[in-house]
């Protein structure tokens, strides 16, 4: 039916109804693109600008009067962690990767050439230094949160004894014996440190499927590593 | 003395067009978001839900169909969302990458292209062809007809 019949028919009705729920879906469809535009906007910021400050404070506890540890003595390693977060998203801090290497001094003089062989090494404009890894500790940190726009800190101390590992407290004590005797100092070797932190942003759904795309997955979490990590392949 | 812009029938036809064509096009490059980023799409999902992909696109394409006065014309509405296709692509789907917060593996390159809302440009167009007949099937039964259509109507009858 066309024309002036269609225009004169009483059935013949205007679209204007269609037209404001073409409307009302556009404007809604506008919201919820400039929703998860922003949502995005807000994830690229969060990725590209939160950083850690890691500080560590070594201490011997249970020492003889020259400095050196005695077999019932501790080494701590406090680790303060600044979380900078200067995006509009809550971030949890989810796991922390923390490795600590003393330069093994005995090792380099070639009083133990086992150890030389196994240590890590660093190659610097010095020539080849090698390090024993003293700490090596991964947790699951479960319920620390960083609100949006701000700091926080966090404390982690690890503590090696004889009783907790006592191959390495063995190892380290006799390479800081080794410093102590010709450094005047148990601690004067060099102490190198690497963190790895993982900050999940808060809110965002996890994908059940195994199947999901790598992405989705790296999409709610921001990585960073500060120090170097002597244990990684060149 | 009111001053009144009296466009031509063309250019209102051209207009429409053009407005259910950007219409589809927002509703196609919403919905190759949340395909591509689910979890951070509004409202956000844990993966992508197809049925809401194609129910979203199948509504858009129904609601353009009740909108469109003739069949060429929705046709046309159809294909010219090819136009917003590349700036899609390269709005939202190659976003992650130049901005290096996503790392992409060699052996993840072909399912990070295939899941770039690939299988969505290539639905929408049948698709939309199909739900946009079915909403002028609709619009046909329910005797829509266009203000301007009814306009010139009011106009022979007083005439």
């Amino acid at each position: 039916m066309t024309g002036a019949a269609a225009r004169l028919d009483p059935g013949v009705r205007s679209d204007r109804p269609v037209r404001f729920l073409i409307v009302g879906l556009a404007v809604l469809l506008l919201a919820l693109a400039g929703g998860s535009a922003s949502n995005y906007s807000s994830f690229v910021v969060a990725q590209a600008t939160v950083s850690i400050v890691p500080t560590t404070n070594l201490a011997l506890h249970g020492t003889n009067l020259d400095g050196t540890l005695t077999p019932e003595g501790s080494v701590t390693i406090t680790l303060d962690l600044l979380v900078d977060n200067p995006s509009s998203r809550v971030l949890r801090l989810r796991l922390l990767a923390f490795s600590e290497w003393v330069e093994d001094g005995p090792a380099l003089a070639g009083l133990n050439e086992s150890r030389r062989i196994q240590d890590d090494r660093l190659v610097d404009e010095n020539g080849t230094r090698y390090f024993y890894r003293a700490f090596g500790e991964s947790t699951e940190v479960a319920g620390d949160t960083i609100d949006a726009c701000s700091r926080a800190s966090f404390a982690f101390m690890y503590t090696l004894t004889n009783a907790s590992n006592s191959i390495r407290f063995g190892v380290v004590r006799n390479i800081t014996d080794y410093w102590a005797s010709t450094k005047g100092e148990a601690t004067a070797g060099t102490w190198i440190s690497w963190v790895r932190v993982q900050l999940a942003i808060e809110g965002v759904p996890v994908a059940s499927s195994p199947s999901a795309a790598a992405y989705v997955f790296a999409l709610g979490t921001i990585e960073r590593r500060e120090g170097i990590n002597l244990a990684a392949p060149p | 003395m009111q001053l009144r812009l009296n466009f031509g029938p063309r250019f209102r036809w051209m207009l429409k067009g053009t407005s259910l064509a950007a219409f589809l096009g927002l509703a196609l490059g919403y919905t190759v978001f949340c395909s591509i980023f689910p979890n951070v799409s509004v409202p956000a999902e844990g993966e992508a839900s197809v049925a809401r992909i194609l129910g979203l696109l199948a509504a858009a394409g129904v609601l353009a169909g009740l909108g469109t006065d003739d069949l060429p014309t929705g046709v046309l509405q159809g294909f010219s969302i090819d136009s917003v296709r590349p700036r899609n692509r390269v709005c939202v789907g190659h976003l992650a990458g130049p901005q290096g917060f996503l790392e992409v593996r060699a052996d993840d390159i072909f399912p990070f292209i295939v899941r770039l809302g690939l299988p969505i440009y290539l639905s929408a167009l049948p698709i939309y062809l199909v739900t946009c007949i079915v909403g002028m099937v609709l619009r046909e039964r329910l005797g829509l007809r266009s203000a301007s259509f009814l306009g010139a109507g009011s106009l022979a009858r007083r005439k």
